[in-house]
């Protein structure tokens, strides 16, 4: 960690450099290592340290971004030449531009002290500890990995921003055979990441999941454990919290936005305040981000918007530009599907029969119009036969309506657990939903 | 540099590195976005750094900077090193790496007309013009182009004494309409989704698309596909297009033939592969139609190049022959493993990481009939266009791909009806074995896929998939909701 101080160095620098030109500017640096281990051994172990500078440059409703990672006094002046001939071809935007207003903040740092000096051998020793709990016909697959990143924003009008965070992950998968469980965690540091339970579970559900039976396709009661409903939530913010595609009308939110899209009981929020999340504290414009309900008690509440679309639509931007070379486009960094109040043993013991989903594998959205997913199940699916896990099934893969899908929802657990999705931690419950469409079996 | 990097090896060997190789790199980057005629986004952007990859005995390390000095090079070798030793604690098997020669070599992409050298004015006004040109169905509302330039110079060094400078650059392009209606909203895109295409060439490559050419038939059939049907949810026979048989290759054979993924390095992540060893040589991958070639040597090819990151020459090899599985995708470890020499997948796609198996131009090698031939062959069917959506479950089997569009044939003739939304959906193995006939190479085309995401950290790799129009018999189509 370079620290606030470096920074406010650089923008000093800039604002002697950048003479002339209005600017909003943001680094990115960050030092991230991981440890990847398969067939129960580490085979890559990487680290990186790396910086970025972007600086967004604005002329005569003309915008223009450049970026490097040559932080040098030369290197400022290179990029200021680069902006001032970029400028110079730009065409002016089709609605009035202006950089963010003047954001006054107290640095953050959110950085645990024993992250600041992280060794290969502390990351290695997660993985022994992994090992331990896993018997010998088990084998492990997955990451160690720890990451301590510094934010900084910057504008000509004075804005100076200093964030730091860091965190540290794992996923394991858990191989019986062919036979296997998957579980995941996020924390602030080492101290705090809960290791043991998540292994000891991914190979109870690897040992679950042998002599898988085949079920045929169709419409099923499932309980989806708290990786499967990460990823259909991560989904919905992609496809339908953009407030951009919302105004113009080529988002599902033009259909489903004010209604009610599920149960009382079904809350979803952006939200770096919630004592499980890593928090994205001010956005790249510089907003401080505030708790934002995206669903509430079962209402589609709102959808979200960047500072170019805000401009653009006369809204209030919301505090999610999450890049400088695409203002107008918005989505979550921190959800949280808020839990409910019935514990998944009761969630459980009250299902007759049914499927049990651990975690989804390649979702991708079949139908942008209708917010239709698609994906298989991996790493643990078992069949519920009054009130109890009893055989593994064979994977599957379903094709739902994101809102039928909504609708459905039946139970949400009071359980919750912030899981390693594939972009933002996520903190999701169980759910347990009705008509649950499975549209073809795996080979 | 050349001579920095050389004391950087001799001090890693002095400290006990059996082998080590380290990679400088240089990338340039510029991207133009424009939406209904204006220029929405323009960026252009810098990125220098070094990466060191280190084995000690059998633990493998690997660490990266943006620093530029002596000081910040050497402590970034000594973190390869550290993290190579903490590998080997834990190490229970021995890593063997496949004899390669050394290279002390140059190589450079096939570039006509320099992307850098053309003036930004040029790439802004032809963008503009193509999306206006859409702009101008009523029934457009976003119109968008889009442009990438890339320029990576490479010097790699290893400790076997290969010496090898790069110099490839990227080229691509693309423009799509999104359509409004009662009915809803639809896209339409051209050359090919997601961007458009990509390729190792220069401005050349963006000339040949004809964008503005093409803005009028994207904006119209964007427009007709609103308020067009879908298609009854059944078993059909179809063509499916040269841009949509690009990602099919790509997610079902080129990930698959990943010997890193047989053999387990992504299973926590992307997966594993039914690909397994007790399959090479033995297994009907598909019809004797079906021919599938890695080949890197392909002039301009998004996947092609001189050398791999890990310093093997660039190479042509079969994955499928005659429809028999006979090859994998392998860099210098998994390679050692088959007693093979490495085919040259090892590639990274910054300085910042360290080379892992990546596809390179995993191709469809052309058949021998035209396209009117293969439709002529279908009595109710369809042509099946540009890719919307995919996935494929962790063992590359049962997939299931959504396409922009589907084209009616009917005895043997398109009838000039179209469908939205089709989705189609099957197993790997029994989908290529359905094919029986593939158009000749006049049709032929290597598409470039510039998104290729995996590995941990995630690696965006731009690789490439020659193909043209193939058919395919008694496909699911339509998926009941």
């Amino acid at each position: 960690m370079r620290g606030e101080a470096f920074y406010r160095n650089l923008f000093r620098l800039m604002n002697e450099h950048f003479i002339g030109l209005k600017f909003l500017a943001v680094v990115w640096e960050q030092d991230q290592a991981l440890t990847r281990f398969a067939n129960s051994r580490i085979h890559q172990n990487v680290a990186e340290r790396k910086a970025s500078l972007s600086v967004l440059a604005t002329r005569g409703n003309k915008i223009a971004l450049a970026t490097s990672n040559d932080l040098t006094v030369p290197g400022l002046k290179a990029l200021k030449e680069k902006l001032e001939t970029m400028l110079e071809f730009a065409t002016p935007l089709d609605y009035e531009f202006s950089l963010p207003e003047v954001s006054v903040g107290y640095p953050v740092e959110n950085v645990a002290e024993s992250l600041k000096k992280v060794f290969a051998e502390q990351r290695a020793s997660v993985f022994d500890r992994m090992l331990k709990i896993a018997p010998n016909d088990v084998q492990l697959f997955g990451y160690v990995s720890d990451n301590v990143t510094e934010n900084v924003i910057m504008s000509s009008n004075g804005t100076f921003l200093y964030q730091s965070f860091g965190g540290v992950s794992f996923n394991v998968v858990a191989m019986c055979d062919s036979a296997s469980g998957y579980a995941s965690g996020v924390a602030k540091s080492y101290e705090e990441l809960s290791v043991d339970e998540k292994v000891e579970r991914a190979v109870r559900f690897a040992k679950m999941s042998k002599n898988p039976v085949e079920i045929d396709p169709g419409s099923y009661t499932v309980i989806l454990g708290p990786e499967a409903v990460s990823d259909l939530f991560m989904y919905f913010g992609w496809l339908c919290t953009n407030g951009y595609t919302h105004e113009l009308k080529i988002s599902p939110s033009a259909k489903y936005l004010g209604t009610k899209i599920g149960p009382s009981e079904l809350n979803v929020y952006d939200d770096p305040t919630h004592p499980l999340q890593l928090p994205f504290v001010y956005d790249l414009c510089g907003k401080k981000r505030e708790k934002m309900a995206i669903i509430e008690n079962g209402v589609f509440k709102n959808v979200l918007y960047a500072h170019g679309a805000a401009l653009r639509f006369n809204k209030k931007p919301t505090g999610h530009t999450f890049s400088l070379d695409d203002l107008d486009n918005s989505v979550p960094v921190n959800l949280v599907v808020d839990a409910a109040n019935t514990p998944v043993e009761e969630i459980l013991s009250n299902t007759k029969s049914g499927i049990y989903v651990n975690r989804f594998h390649y979702m991708n959205i079949v139908d942008p119009q209708e917010a239709i997913f698609t994906g298989m199940t991996r790493d643990g699916t078992f069949l519920i036969e009054n009130g109890q896990l009893t055989k593994a099934v064979k994977n599957m893969r379903f094709n739902v309506k994101f809102f039928e899908f909504t609708q459905n929802i039946e139970a949400i657990s009071k359980e919750i657990e912030t899981v390693a999705s594939e972009y933002f931690p996520q903190i999701a419950p169980y759910m347990k939903v009705q008509q649950f469409n499975f549209t073809s079996k795996t080979a | 540099m050349q001579e920095k990097l050389e004391k950087l090896l001799n001090f890693l060997v002095s400290k006990g590195a059996r082998y080590a190789d380290v990679r400088y790199e240089e990338h340039a980057r510029q991207e133009l976005f424009v939406e209904n005629g204006v220029l929405k986004s323009f960026t252009h952007s810098v990125d220098v750094g070094t990466g060191v990859r280190v084995l000690y005995e059998n633990g493998w390390g690997f660490a990266a900077t943006d620093e530029r000095g002596d000081s910040a090079l050497e402590r970034t070798a000594l973190k390869a090193l550290e993290i190579a030793i903490a590998s080997n604690k834990r190490a229970n098997k021995e890593v063997k790496l496949a004899p390669e020669p050394v290279h002390r070599a140059a190589f450079k992409s096939w570039v006509m007309k320099d992307p850098f050298l053309i003036s930004d004015n040029e790439k802004i006004e032809l963008l503009k013009s193509a999306t206006l040109k859409m702009k101008e169905n009523p029934r457009v509302v976003r119109a968008t182009g889009s442009m990438s330039f890339r320029k990576i110079d490479k010097l790699f060094l290893n400790t076997e004494g290969s010496v090898i400078y790069q110099e490839i650059y990227v080229t691509g392009a693309g423009i799509e309409a999104d359509a409004l209606g009662e009915a809803g909203f639809q896209r339409r895109s051209y050359p090919a989704s997601f961007g458009g295409d990509h390729a190792t060439r220069g401005w050349e490559f963006i000339e040949e698309m004809k964008l503005l050419d093409h803005a009028p038939k994207v904006a119209e059939e964007a427009a007709m596909l609103v308020d067009a049907p879908e298609i009854e949810p059944g078993e059909y026979d179809v063509i499916i297009s040269g841009n949509q048989l690009a990602l099919q290759i790509h997610e079902s054979c080129g990930h698959p033939s990943e010997l890193d993924r047989v053999m387990g390095s992504e299973l926590s992540f992307a997966g594993g592969s039914f690909l397994t060893l007790d399959k090479l040589g033995k297994l009907k991958y598909g019809s004797e139609h079906v021919n599938i070639t890695a080949d890197a040597t392909i002039a301009g090819g998004l996947g092609s190049f001189g050398f791999d990151d890990e310093g093997v020459e660039a190479q042509k090899s079969y994955i499928v022959q005659n429809g028999l599985f006979v090859g994998y995708l392998m860099d210098r470890q998994t390679a050692a493993e088959l007693g093979l020499r490495s085919n040259g997948a090892a590639r990274a796609d910054s300085w910042s990481h360290p080379p892992i198996i990546r596809m390179t131009n995993i191709n469809l090698l052309p058949g021998n009939c035209t396209l009117e031939e293969l439709i002529a062959g279908i009595d109710y069917g369809f042509l099946l266009d540009t890719n919307k959506s995919w996935s494929i479950d962790d063992l590359r089997l049962n997939f299931q791909f959504a396409t922009e569009i589907a084209y009616e044939i009917k005895g043997g003739k398109l009838t000039g009806k179209i469908f939205k939304n089709p989705v189609y959906y099957d197993i790997t193995p029994n989908f290529w074995n359905k094919c029986d006939g593939i158009a000749n190479e006049s049709y032929w085309h290597v598409w470039g896929v510039p998104n290729c995401g995996k590995g941990q950290p995630m690696q965006v790799m731009h690789v490439g998939h020659g193909t043209s129009p193939a058919r395919f018999r008694r496909v699911k189509v339509g998926v009941r909701r």
